[in-house]
C-alpha cells in the first residue's frame, strides 16, 4: 500500500513541476552603474551586460560607448575606458546639493541616462565608538536638515587579518527612528534588522533636530569602520530593492510558495542600473586584542 | 425663435392630451409557482406598445399604462414563459406565478432582460440550475468560476484566489449576498467559493453601467441572492462529492405565510489528508477545512410587508506541525472567515411605492499563529497576527413607478470598525501586542438618486447620482458626488445601441500581499495617506438578436482608476512591530480597456455562449519602473470561452436522462514577477563595496514583467437524472481533460552552479463524481 501511495505521490508531484525556459531568447540588457560621492574626485562608471542567472555570471564590458557627465545641464567631463580593469573613469568632484546626470551611448545607437542630486552631508555628524566594553558600542549624531526628506543608512565593516572586510550582521539597536520594514515579528533581535545589517533611518520634511542612533555588536574584529550617510532617494531604493532581492533569493529555496521576488530599483532610462550619490563619514577603529579577555 | 416656440407649445399640447388619456396602473410581484418564492429581476414586456419592466430585488413590479388590452409575457432564467392578457380599466395588482424549466430544461446565461431594449449594460444572469449543470472542479458547482466564462471577467493564475472585472482588482467587485457585503468570497487557494450554490436563486453581475444604487467599489458588482425557502412543502437536498458534502432543508413554517432555508456545506478534504500522512507514515502533519452555513427565513406579514432574515457563516482552518514536538516544537496555522446577518423589511405603500429597509452586520476575520510548545502540549509561546472588519449599516431604498419613470432613491449609513492588523506575543514570561495606528471606526453616509426613463420609443435614459461622505479612522472627512449615466438607443426592433459612464469611489483598500493568496490580504481603510480611490467607467455597446434565439453582443470600455494602492518592493511581513501598512505602501493608478463580444443561446436543446475578450489592463506607480507603465497581473490580452449543454432528448425507456456539459476556456497568459537575468551590482564603494558576489541582483524591471505561457483546459460533465427515480441525480465530470500543466507560480532552484527555473501547476486532471438527492 505504502508503495503505491509513493508512486502516486511521485507521479502527482512529477506531473505538477516542469523545469522551464523562459528566457530561451532574451537579450542581454545594458546595465551602467555609477555612484558620485563629493569626497572623491574621481568617478567610476561600470557599463556591462546583464548575464544569465546562474551562481557564477559572466557580465560582458562595453568597451566603445561614449559617456559624458553633465552638472546642472553644462556638460563637465567625458569618462574614458580602463581597459585593465574594464570600466570608465572621469577626474571630477562633485558637489552636495548639485544635479548631474551621466549619459551613454553605446555603439549600437542606444543611449542610457539616469540623473542624481548629490545629497547633503549629515549635518553636525559624529560618529562615537565606546570600546570600553565587552561589546562595541557605537553611537551616531548628525542633525536633521529642516525641510527637506533625507535618508540615512548606518553600517559598520570589520576586518580580521588575512581575510577581506565584512558586513557587521545583526546589530543590536532599539532606535525607534530605524526603519523595521519587513520585520517578522518571530524574529529574535530587538528590534530586528531586516536590512541584513544595515539601518535605515527616513528623515521626514521636519524641522531641524539632532538625532541619536546607537548600536552594539560583539567584539572580535581587528579593525572596524563606522559609517554614517546620506544618500539620495534613488541610492535609497537601490540599496532596499537589492537587500530585499538578496534575502528573497536566500530563503525562496525553503518556501518557494511564500515569496515573491522582488523588483529591482532602476533610475537609468534606455537600460538599468544606478546612477547615485551618498555622503557621509567614516569612524575607524582598530582592536589592539581582538578580544577584552584576551589581554586579562 | 417663433418656429421654437411654436414648437414647443406643440409638444406642450401632445403631453397634455397624453396626461388627459386615462392611465392606469398594473403592479405586483413575479413568484415561483412551486414554492411562492419572489424572483427578482423577472420581467414583463408588452409586444404591441414595446413596453416593458424589470422586477426589482424583491420580485416587485409596477407599470403605468393607458386604459387598455394588453398582452404581457413574463420571463425569468430558468423559468417557462408565460403569458397574460387583461383589460386595464383600473389600477390592478396581481401575483404572477412562474412554472420553473426543470434542471434539464435549462435556460442559461442571459443578457439584461428583453436584452436589446434597457439601459442594462455589461449585465449577466445566472440561475441556480444553470450553475449545476456545469463542469465543476472535484464536484463542487461553483458559482465564481462560472463567472470567469463570462467576457471581461479575468481570473488569476492556479490557485490564487480573486478574479478581476474589466481590469479592476478583486477588491474592486462589489460582492453582495442577498444585498450584504462579503468581504472574502473565497476558500482555500481560490478554487472554491463562499457561495452554497445550494442556497442560491440566482446571480447577476454588473460590469458596464453601474445604477447610483451601488457604491463602495470600483469597478463592477456581483449580486448573489439566496433562495427564500418553499413557502408550501418541505424538502431537502443532499449532494455528496469528493470534496464536500452539502445538505440543504426548507419548507414553510406557516404554509404561505412564512418559510426557512437552512444550508450547509462541509469540506473533508481533511480526513483523506489524515489518511494520506497516515499512510506515508508522515512526521510532518498538516491538515485544512471549511464549512459554509446559510439560513434565511422569510415572513409575509401581510399583502403590503414581508420580512426577511439572512445569516452567513463559514470559516476556514489550516494548520501544520511536527509529530516530533521535542525535534520540532512548532505549529503553525491560518483560519478566516466570514459572519453576516441582515434584517430586511419591505412594504408597498401603493401600487408604485416600494420600500426596502434593511439592517445588516457583515464581519470579516483573519488569524495567523505560531506556536512553540515548551514542555507540552498545555505549555507554549504563541505569536501571530489578526484582522478583521465589521460593518454595521442600515440602508432605505425606495422604488416609485411613475409613467415613464422607475425612480430610486435611498440614504445608507454604516460603521465600518477596521482592526488592519493586530500582531502579538505570547509567552511564559510576558503578553506583547500592538496594534496598527489606524484601527478604528470610519463612518459612511451614502445618497443617491437614480432614474430608468423611457423616453421615447426608441430612447431610454438613466441618470443617476451618489453622494458618499467618509469619516476616518484618523478624523479625516471626504466626500465625493459619484454621476452615472446610461443611455440607449432602440436601432431596429431586435438592435440597439447602449452607452454609459459611471464614476465610482471606493472607501476601502485590500492589500495582497503575496502571489499565492492564503487569504492574507488585508482590508485597510482610507486615511490621510492612503485617500479614497476613485474610478471613471465608459461603455459602448451594440446588442442584436439574431435568428434562432441568438443573442449577440459587443461592448467595448474603458475604465480608469485612481489613488490605488499597493504595498513597496519586497514587503513579506504584514507589518513590522512598530509600523503601520500605510508606511510601506504606495499609491498609484491602473488603467485597462477592452472589446468583450458574447454570442448567447439561452433556450434550446443545445444551448450555450460563446465569449471572447480583447483586452488591456496596466498599472503605474511613480515610485515603480519610473513612472512608466506595467502590466496588471490580471492582464489577459485575449480569453476564449466556449460553454455548452447538450439535453439529450427524453426516452421513457432509459433509465437516465442525460445532459452533457462543456467548458473550453483559452486565455493568453497572465503576469507574474519572475527573476530574468542578473545584472552586475553597484559596489564600486558605499555601503555595497564588500558585499559578496554571490548575490547580484536579479534584473526585474517591473511587477509583473514575466508574460506567462497561455492558460487553457478543457472541462467536461454528464449530468445524469435518474428517470425512475426522479430524486436522485449523478454528475460525472473531468477536469482539464488533456491534462494542461497550467503555470501557477515559479521558483529558483539551484543545481551545481546552474540556476534552474521551475513551474508548478496545481491541477493535472481531475476526475469527479458526484451525488445529489431530494428528500
Amino acid at each position: 500500500m505504502r508503495k503505491v501511495f509513493y508512486l502516486l505521490s511521485y507521479l502527482l508531484l512529477t506531473g505538477c513541476e516542469t523545469v522551464v525556459d523562459l528566457y530561451r531568447d532574451e537579450v542581454s540588457q545594458p546595465v551602467m552603474n555609477c555612484l558620485l560621492c563629493p569626497d572623491s574626485s574621481r568617478i567610476r562608471i561600470d557599463l556591462k551586460y546583464s548575464a544569465k542567472i546562474s551562481s557564477y555570471p559572466n557580465f560582458v564590458a562595453e568597451k566603445k560607448a561614449q559617456i559624458s557627465l553633465t552638472e546642472e545641464g553644462q556638460l563637465v567631463a567625458r569618462a574614458r575606458f580602463d581597459s585593465l580593469h574594464e570600466y570608465y573613469l572621469i577626474d571630477y568632484q562633485v558637489k552636495p546639493s548639485c544635479k548631474y546626470q551621466v549619459m551613454a551611448f553605446l555603439p549600437s545607437g542606444d543611449c542610457l541616462k539616469g540623473e542624481t542630486q548629490i545629497p547633503l552631508p549629515p549635518a553636525h555628524s559624529a560618529i562615537t565608538i565606546d570600546t570600553t566594553r565587552y561589546s562595541f558600542r557605537i553611537t551616531n549624531r548628525w542633525h536633521n536638515i529642516s525641510g527637506e526628506f533625507q535618508y540615512y543608512w548606518i553600517y559598520a565593516y570589520g576586518h580580521w587579518p588575512d581575510s577581506h572586510e565584512i558586513l557587521m550582521h545583526n546589530p543590536g539597536c532599539t532606535s525607534p527612528l530605524v526603519d523595521p520594514f519587513n520585520v517578522d515579528i518571530d524574529s529574535d533581535f530587538n528590534p530586528p534588522m531586516q536590512y541584513d545589517g544595515y539601518m535605515r533611518i527616513e528623515s521626514p520634511n521636519d524641522p531641524a533636530t539632532p538625532i541619536s542612533v546607537t548600536y552594539t555588536f560583539s567584539r572580535g574584529d581587528e579593525t572596524i569602520w563606522a559609517h554614517l550617510i546620506s544618500t539620495d532617494k534613488n541610492y535609497d531604493l537601490y540599496l532596499k530593492a537589492y537587500i530585499s532581492n538578496k534575502l528573497y533569493r536566500e530563503d525562496v529555496h525553503e518556501l518557494p510558495i511564500q515569496y515573491n521576488p522582488s523588483y529591482t530599483y532602476s533610475n537609468i532610462e534606455g537600460g538599468a542600473g544606478i546612477v547615485g550619490s551618498y555622503c557621509g563619514i567614516c569612524e575607524k577603529y582598530q582592536e589592539t586584542h581582538a578580544n577584552p579577555e584576551d589581554s586579562l | 425663435m417663433i418656429r421654437s416656440l411654436f414648437l414647443f407649445y406643440m409638444i406642450f399640447i401632445a403631453g397634455y392630451f397624453c396626461q388627459a388619456q386615462r392611465h392606469f396602473t398594473i403592479s405586483g410581484f413575479v413568484e415561483d409557482a412551486s414554492s411562492g418564492e419572489r424572483l427578482p429581476g423577472a420581467t414583463l414586456y408588452e409586444q404591441r406598445l414595446k413596453r416593458g419592466t424589470i422586477c426589482n430585488d424583491y420580485g416587485f413590479f409596477s407599470l403605468t399604462l393607458p386604459e387598455g388590452e394588453y398582452h404581457f409575457q413574463t420571463t425569468y432564467v430558468g423559468f417557462e414563459p408565460q403569458s397574460i392578457s387583461f383589460s386595464l380599466h383600473r389600477d390592478t395588482s396581481l401575483t404572477i406565478n412562474l412554472h420553473t424549466a426543470g434542471l434539464l430544461e435549462e435556460v442559461l446565461v442571459k443578457g439584461a432582460p428583453s436584452f436589446t431594449g434597457n439601459t442594462h449594460m455589461g449585465e449577466h444572469t445566472l440561475s441556480l440550475k444553470q450553475i449545476k449543470t456545469m463542469p465543476a472542479l472535484a464536484g463542487e458547482s461553483d458559482v465564481l468560476k462560472i463567472l470567469h466564462t463570462l467576457p471581461g471577467v479575468n481570473p488569476g493564475s492556479e490557485g490564487t484566489s480573486g478574479f478581476s472585472v474589466r481590469g479592476g482588482t478583486p477588491d474592486q467587485t462589489q460582492i453582495l449576498l442577498d444585498g450584504i457585503p462579503v468581504y472574502n468570497v473565497f476558500h482555500g487557494f481560490g478554487y472554491f467559493s463562499v457561495f452554497n450554490g445550494a442556497a442560491l436563486q440566482n446571480v447577476s453581475l454588473l460590469k458596464g453601467a453601474i445604477p447610483a444604487r451601488y457604491g463602495g467599489r470600483l469597478s463592477s458588482v456581483l449580486n448573489v441572492s439566496m433562495r427564500e425557502g418553499n413557502m408550501r412543502y418541505f424538502g431537502a437536498e443532499t449532494t455528496i462529492s469528493p470534496l464536500a458534502g452539502t445538505v440543504t432543508t426548507e419548507g414553510p413554517i406557516v404554509k404561505d405565510k412564512a418559510s426557512f432555508l437552512l444550508s450547509g456545506r462541509i469540506c473533508w478534504a481533511n480526513a483523506f489528508l489524515q489518511l494520506i500522512q497516515a499512510i506515508a507514515n508522515s512526521e510532518f502533519k498538516t491538515g485544512y477545512n471549511f464549512y459554509d452555513l446559510n439560513g434565511k427565513i422569510n415572513w409575509k406579514i401581510n399583502a403590503q410587508d414581508r420580512f426577511y432574515l439572512s445569516f452567513y457563516n463559514g470559516r476556514d482552518g489550516y494548520y501544520s506541525k511536527w509529530n516530533l514536538k521535542e525535534a520540532r516544537p512548532d505549529k503553525d496555522g491560518f483560519n478566516w472567515g466570514n459572519i453576516s446577518i441582515a434584517g430586511r423589511w419591505n412594504h408597498l405603500f401603493n401600487t408604485r411605492t416600494f420600500a426596502n429597509i434593511t439592517l445588516y452586520y457583515s464581519r470579516f476575520y483573519y488569524n495567523k499563529y505560531q506556536k512553540t510548545y515548551l514542555t507540552d502540549e498545555k505549555r507554549f509561546d504563541r505569536s501571530g497576527s489578526r484582522s478583521q472588519l465589521e460593518d454595521i449599516t442600515l440602508k432605505t431604498d425606495l422604488d416609485y413607478f411613475t409613467g415613464h419613470h422607475h425612480l430610486r432613491f435611498g440614504v445608507s449609513g454604516s460603521r465600518q470598525y477596521l482592526n488592519p492588523e493586530l500582531t502579538f506575543q505570547m509567552t511564559d514570561r510576558a503578553d506583547s501586542t500592538w496594534r496598527d495606528v489606524t484601527q478604528g471606526a470610519q463612518y459612511i453616509l451614502g445618497l443617491y438618486a437614480e432614474d430608468e426613463w423611457e423616453l421615447s420609443e426608441h430612447w431610454n435614459l438613466a441618470p443617476g447620482i451618489r453622494f458618499s461622505g467618509q469619516w476616518t479612522t484618523d478624523g479625516n472627512f471626504y466626500s465625493s458626488l459619484e454621476p452615472r449615466l446610461a443611455l440607449t438607443r432602440t436601432l431596429t426592433p431586435k438592435s440597439s445601441l447602449k452607452v454609459s459612464f459611471s464614476i465610482m469611489q471606493q472607501s476601502l483598500h485590500l492589500l495582497q500581499n503575496s502571489s499565492l493568496s492564503w487569504n492574507v490580504d488585508m482590508w485597510v481603510p482610507i486615511t490621510r495617506k492612503a485617500k479614497p480611490a476613485y474610478s471613471y467607467l465608459y461603455s459602448l455597446g451594440i446588442y442584436r438578436q439574431l435568428k434562432g434565439d441568438l443573442e449577440f453582443s459587443a461592448e467595448g470600455w474603458y475604465n480608469d482608476f485612481r489613488n490605488t494602492i499597493r504595498y513597496e518592493n519586497g514587503i513579506r511581513y504584514l507589518k513590522p512591530k512598530n509600523g503601520s501598512w500605510q508606511d510601506y505602501t504606495l499609491t498609484g493608478r491602473s488603467r485597462a480597456y477592452g472589446l468583450d463580444l458574447m454570442l448567447n443561446k439561452p433556450h434550446g436543446r443545445m444551448n450555450g455562449w460563446l465569449a471572447y475578450s480583447l483586452s488591456k489592463s496596466e498599472c503605474s506607480y511613480p515610485a515603480l519602473n519610473l513612472g512608466h507603465w506595467f502590466p496588471s497581473s490580471y492582464d489577459r490580452r485575449h480569453k476564449i470561452n466556449l460553454v455548452g449543454n447538450y439535453i439529450f432528448s427524453e426516452n421513457p425507456q432509459a433509465r437516465f436522462r442525460k445532459v452533457v456539459a462543456v467548458n473550453f476556456t483559452y486565455s493568453s497568459g497572465n503576469y507574474s514577477t519572475v527573476g530574468h537575468q542578473l545584472y552586475p551590482l553597484a559596489n564600486a564603494h558605499g555601503p555595497l563595496e564588500y558585499e559578496t558576489n554571490f548575490y547580484h541582483p536579479e534584473y526585474i524591471a517591473h511587477p509583473n514583467n514575466t508574460h506567462l505561457p497561455p492558460y487553457h483546459h478543457l472541462d467536461i460533465s454528464l449530468h445524469l437524472q435518474n428517470q425512475k427515480r426522479k430524486r436522485e441525480s449523478w454528475s460525472l465530470g473531468i477536469y482539464n481533460i488533456y491534462f494542461r500543466k497550467n503555470p501557477s507560480f515559479y521558483y529558483q532552484k539551484r543545481k551545481g552552479g546552474e540556476v534552474e527555473l521551475r513551474q508548478i501547476s496545481l491541477l493535472p486532471i481531475v476526475p469527479c463524481i458526484t451525488y445529489n438527492y431530494r428528500f
